[in-house]
């Protein structure tokens, strides 16, 4: 715990502004999320190859693609997305869910731009803070 | 026995993305995914190459090692730094509580934490530094 704090805070020194990233990158979240959904689920093909077939179906987007390096922040935010899609069902309108969480995660992900870049595992973390959030507010509004 | 075969999943699954991007030059997305991909095809093709719990576990394991394999040059700086974060990544995998299975992103967190413990005992040398400089001030 101890190491961890301290490169965090040493990162989060260097570091402290804040932008956010276009609205764009949230609709490709949720396409990443609901694509990994659908070939993992409902084609039942396990999560792994599920995720890995969109990222890298994802990956090929030209890098230029909206405008300067604008693609590869799509790339990086459709393999945000298909961590959310890696979900198990959780709820009973799993898809319903998982938009809910990848919209989440889309705005976790515009705000993290800045942060913790070339980390492995940020991408997974923002998906993870996206699902927690997801899932707290189902307990919270629905239950 | 077991063990070993996850530890060195582990490395594997860690080293091989950060290769693909730091010496063929590969997009860090591509190059995570793309042994993934392999891996899991592979496993979902032979379901009977190795014992359940292999099949069950390896494809997770190599994908989540993957996404630590996705860290900069300029955090990790050597194969031995990222194989040591796959090997934290295992024992965080093979030890984690169930509480969390089934949420997306699980995989991702653990990998961010081994790589940010890494970077942290790289950066003690930095802190020591700096506590003997407030010291002295």
């Amino acid at each position: 715990m101890l190491v961890i704090s301290l490169g965090y805070f040493y990162l989060f020194q260097k570091n402290n502004s804040l932008k956010f990233g276009n609205w764009y990158l949230i609709i490709a979240v949720l396409l990443g999320a609901l694509a990994t959904t659908f070939v993992s689920l409902t084609l039942n093909f396990g999560t792994v190859i599920g995720a890995s077939t969109i990222g890298l179906l994802g990956s090929f987007i030209p890098k230029n693609f909206f405008g300067k390096n604008e693609g590869k922040q799509l790339r990086t935010a459709i393999y945000c997305g298909t961590f959310i899609g890696m979900c198990q069902p959780l709820a009973e309108n799993h898809y319903l869910l998982i938009c809910f969480a990848s919209f989440l995660g889309g705005i976790v992900y515009c705000l993290s731009l800045q942060n913790l870049n070339g980390f492995g595992g940020k991408l997974g973390t923002i998906a993870f803070t996206g699902v927690c959030l997801a899932i707290f507010s189902l307990y919270i509004f629905v239950f | 026995m077991e063990i070993i075969l996850y530890f060195i999943t582990g490395v594997i699954g860690a080293v091989l993305p950060y290769f693909l991007t730091r010496r063929l030059g590969l997009d860090a997305v591509k190059a995570s995914a793309l042994p993934s991909l392999i891996v899991g095809i592979i496993f979902y093709s032979f379901p009977d190459i190795l014992s359940s719990s292999f099949h069950e576990n390896i494809p997770f394991l190599f994908f989540g090692t993957s996404f630590v394999g996705m860290v900069n040059k300029k955090i990790l700086h050597t194969y031995v730094e990222v194989s040591f974060a796959g090997i934290i990544f295992t024992i965080l995998y093979l030890n984690a509580s169930s509480f969390f299975n089934g949420f997306g992103g699980a995989l991702g967190t653990a990998a961010c934490i081994s790589v940010l413990t890494i970077f942290g005992i790289k950066k003690i040398k930095t802190l020591l530094r700096f506590l003997s400089i407030q010291r002295k001030n």
